[in-house]
């Protein structure tokens, strides 16, 4: 008897495809309305390079698996971004999956440059699938192009779309479940004959190597003669074995010595030569359209003067709301976690369990979620600048400023967020292709005065210089100008001394404007959220925990605590940790109890000022507005009489906080994007130094010279 | 090359336009030549200055004054 179908399981086959495309091209957005909300985040393996895919169909037989690699402009590439498509297209990825197919996003209005990386990428022979995508742009621009013929001369399905208005998807997705293997069609070079020579013999030597078809072995030949010139400390990681890379030397020698210097440009003129054959005949152009909107828009919002009012008035916004309408957002996630402090309260018993609970615990969860409102803030602002096409300018805007300490104009809103908070600002980094770059902004983005500084700031200026609102105002305004000039001085330092690159010149595209996508943003925000709350919350939580066991254990005596509230944290081991560096801390002008709130503010230098209300006796529910602390404080005095906060100490107190990083999350957050611990601890030890050190000379110079004692 | 003349990208004013003629830079000429700004390129200078902003074809580019420094353009009209 035959079996019946139903009693087996029919063998589900899984295709993955890859989409790509140049930046700009509508990719995200493509992609994003095929997989729908069946997407994974992750990272490649080694690397920080988003890695995103989607289910984009499923039926009984097969499902196909849809992988958005990061935007580039060509296959030899240039930044860390390209790397990562180079390396999955060509299946060098280590640890990765095959793919089995391509969909190319074009940019339909600026057809003849995007099919540069496209016919790239057809070479090498996978089914490919193109998608004219922005119709509708190409439209406006009086552009109509003939895709039977492009379809019939490039030997892939052409498919159009306008993305964000969902059209032409549906046809897009019926494509890729047809898409089948085609006889490979590769785009035909007009080449000098010396150049199809070397060429052919290095395919000769990638087909001994990898073993691929001939017609892919000569694209991968052309790659590498068109990469020679590639610096590859940028791109860290090699294409080619050594082996073959000697082979390319040889040709390229044997190429130089026929006359020919520069085979990489050779290269790339060919192809647009062939792409230009390509072209004619296939796109019309209405001449009555010519100007684009964004054309007239450019000239008002790159302009150094007009553009740079906009752009500050952004930021200004930006940076307000960041301030001003997280904080409604934060107090009620405090709210929540109180009350669930109060129903642990009610339901275990007091000890060490109800202790663990609420200031270990929910203590520690808070300290993570607090930071999603900034995080929701700041990218829902950089998704509409990155979204709407205004964030090219604004990096353009800003490059000169950012050029004098040798940091990109990317580098800009990383920075500015770093005042509100570096969590989400050392994240922002992400848009910063150049790797040395991007890392050199983390690193300083934590001198940035973030918001929980100010707690600090406003209890130690108020205990010092009581009464006198002006040099109060004063002493904020300059510790903010302090971070400011730490952070662009340790990056100046840093481009000069560990992490130089050399200056390639400045080259952004400008994408034309368009509307924002809201779905996009929002779901921007929320990968961004989870990212953290996976990627540091388990760290920042677990050191909460500990910080926790340390102020806790061990437990003195109840009756004596019931008379001295200071007496629990004065003993536990947190207290002992506190006096035991008090001696380190004398040249800085601080007694021990500064010394317990520094321990205690090891993780969250918020915590300083509560921990110094439990040290004061005020009780821990104390804040910078409290009068209380700030009097106990200004009249506490050493042993022998003398004031311990006179202005002098109180000052390298404030230098101390300004620089020192005390901020478990932002150490946690630079693991993760950094991808090592080794960024997060040099953080760690060159801010610690340099805070230790810019406080112990404000001390000594100021005691020396006798101001403020 | 009568009626014509060849500056360098950075010394042009904006409104000027012309055909790219040669693509100089180091290390950085291969990738102004993918992104299209390669020989026989119509360009369009939009802002003047450091950076620059120009239009290439149907792009727009923001172009730095080392790089502007390395093309030369063959104004037209």
């Amino acid at each position: 008897m035959f079996i019946s179908e139903s009693t087996i399981e029919p063998a589900v086959k899984i295709r993955r495809l890859a989409i790509a495309g140049n930046p700009n091209s509508g990719k995200t957005t493509i992609f994003n309305a095929l997989t729908g909300l069946h997407q994974k985040v992750g990272n490649y393996p080694g690397v920080t390079v988003e890695h995103r895919e989607g289910l984009l169909s499923s039926s009984a037989e097969e499902r196909i698996r849809l992988v958005d690699l990061p935007g580039a402009y060509s296959m030899v590439s240039r930044s860390l971004d390209e790397r990562v498509m180079r390396d999955v297209l060509l299946g060098l990825m280590t640890g990765g999956e095959p793919i089995d197919g391509v969909i190319v996003v074009v940019d339909g209005s600026n057809l003849e440059r995007h099919l540069y990386l496209a016919t790239q990428i057809i070479d090498l022979g996978y089914p490919t699938i193109l998608c004219l995508n922005m119709m509708d742009l190409a439209q406006r621009h009086g552009l109509t192009i003939d895709t039977g013929c492009l379809q019939q001369r490039l030997g892939v399905p052409v498919v159009e779309t306008v993305g964000f208005r969902q059209e032409g998807i549906a046809e897009l997705r019926s494509a890729a479940e047809q898409l089948k293997y085609s006889p490979a069609s590769m785009l035909k070079l007009t080449l000098p004959a010396e150049v199809e020579q070397q060429v052919n013999e290095l395919a000769e030597q990638v087909q001994n190597w990898r073993g691929d078809s001939s017609l892919r072995a000569v694209a991968i030949a052309r790659l590498l003669l068109a990469s020679v010139a590639v610096d590859s400390r940028e791109v860290e990681g090699h294409l080619i074995p050594l082996e073959l890379a000697g082979a390319v030397d040889q040709a390229v020698a044997h190429l130089t010595s026929a006359g020919i210097v520069a085979v990489d440009s050779v290269l790339v003129q060919a192809r647009y030569g062939a792409i230009r054959d390509l072209y004619t005949g296939v796109v019309q152009q209405d001449q009555s359209v010519r100007k684009s909107r964004s054309d007239r828009v450019d000239r008002v919002l790159t302009h150094p003067l007009w553009g740079g009012t906009v752009f500050v008035s952004l930021m200004f916004v930006m940076f307000m709301a960041i301030f001003s309408w997280a904080t409604p957002l934060m107090d009620g996630i405090e709210a929540v976690l109180g009350y669930a402090g109060e129903v642990v309260t009610r339901l275990i018993p007091e000890g060490t369990l109800q202790s663990l609970l609420v200031d270990g615990v929910i203590g520690g969860v808070g300290s993570v979620v607090v930071f999603l409102p900034q995080i929701w803030i700041l990218f829902f602002f950089v998704g509409l600048l990155e979204d709407t096409g205004y964030m090219a300018r604004a990096a353009l805007l800003m490059n000169r400023l950012m050029n004098l300490v040798g940091l990109p104009g990317k580098s800009f809103i990383p920075l500015l967020s770093g005042y509100a908070c570096a969590i989400p600002g050392i994240m922002a980094a992400r848009t910063i292709e150049n790797r040395r770059d991007r890392l050199v902004t983390i690193l300083v983005v934590p001198l940035m005065s973030c918001s929980a500084r100010l707690p600090v700031y406003l209890t130690v200026i108020g205990a010092i210089f009581a009464g006198q609102v002006w040099v109060q105002s004063g002493a904020l305004l300059g510790l903010y100008v302090l971070g400011t000039v730490m952070a662009l001085g340790v990056a100046w330092l840093l481009k000069r001394t560990m992490l130089q690159s050399p200056p390639t010149g400045l080259l952004i595209e400008l994408p034309p404007y368009h509307r924002p996508n809201w779905g996009t943003i929002i779901r921007s925000m929320w990968e961004r959220s989870v990212l953290f709350l996976k990627g540091a919350g388990s760290i920042i939580f677990a050191v909460s925990v500990v910080l926790w066991a340390l102020a806790y254990f061990p437990q003195a005596d109840p009756v004596a605590a019931e008379a001295d509230p200071g007496l629990q944290l004065r003993q536990s081991y947190m207290g002992r940790m506190g006096q035991a560096i008090a001696p380190v801390i004398e040249p800085l002008g601080y007694d021990w109890k500064i010394g317990v709130g520094l321990v205690a503010s090891f993780a969250a230098r918020e915590v300083f000022v509560s921990t110094m209300g439990i040290v004061y006796g005020v009780g821990d529910e104390v804040t910078e507005e409290d009068a209380t602390l700030r009097e106990k404080i200004a009249a506490d005095t050493w042993p022998d009489g003398r004031k311990v906060y006179t202005p002098l100490a109180g000052l390298s107190l404030l230098v101390f906080y300004v620089i020192a990083c005390q901020c478990v999350s932002t150490l946690a957050i630079i693991k993760r994007e950094t991808n090592s611990w080794r960024w997060p601890v040099f953080t760690f030890v060159y801010m610690t130094v340099l805070a230790y050190g810019a406080a112990l000379i404000t001390y000594q110079v100021g005691s020396s010279m006798g101001w403020g004692v | 090359m009568v009626g014509h003349q060849v500056h360098v990208l950075s010394g042009l004013s904006a409104g000027e336009r012309g055909l790219v003629v040669q693509v100089q830079a180091n290390g950085m000429a291969v990738r102004l030549r993918e992104v299209g700004l390669c020989e026989g390129q119509e360009l369009e200078v939009m802002i003047a200055g450091d950076p620059m902003v120009c239009r290439v074809g149907r792009s727009r580019f923001g172009i730095g004054r080392i790089l502007a420094e390395a093309i030369a353009i063959n104004l037209q009209g």
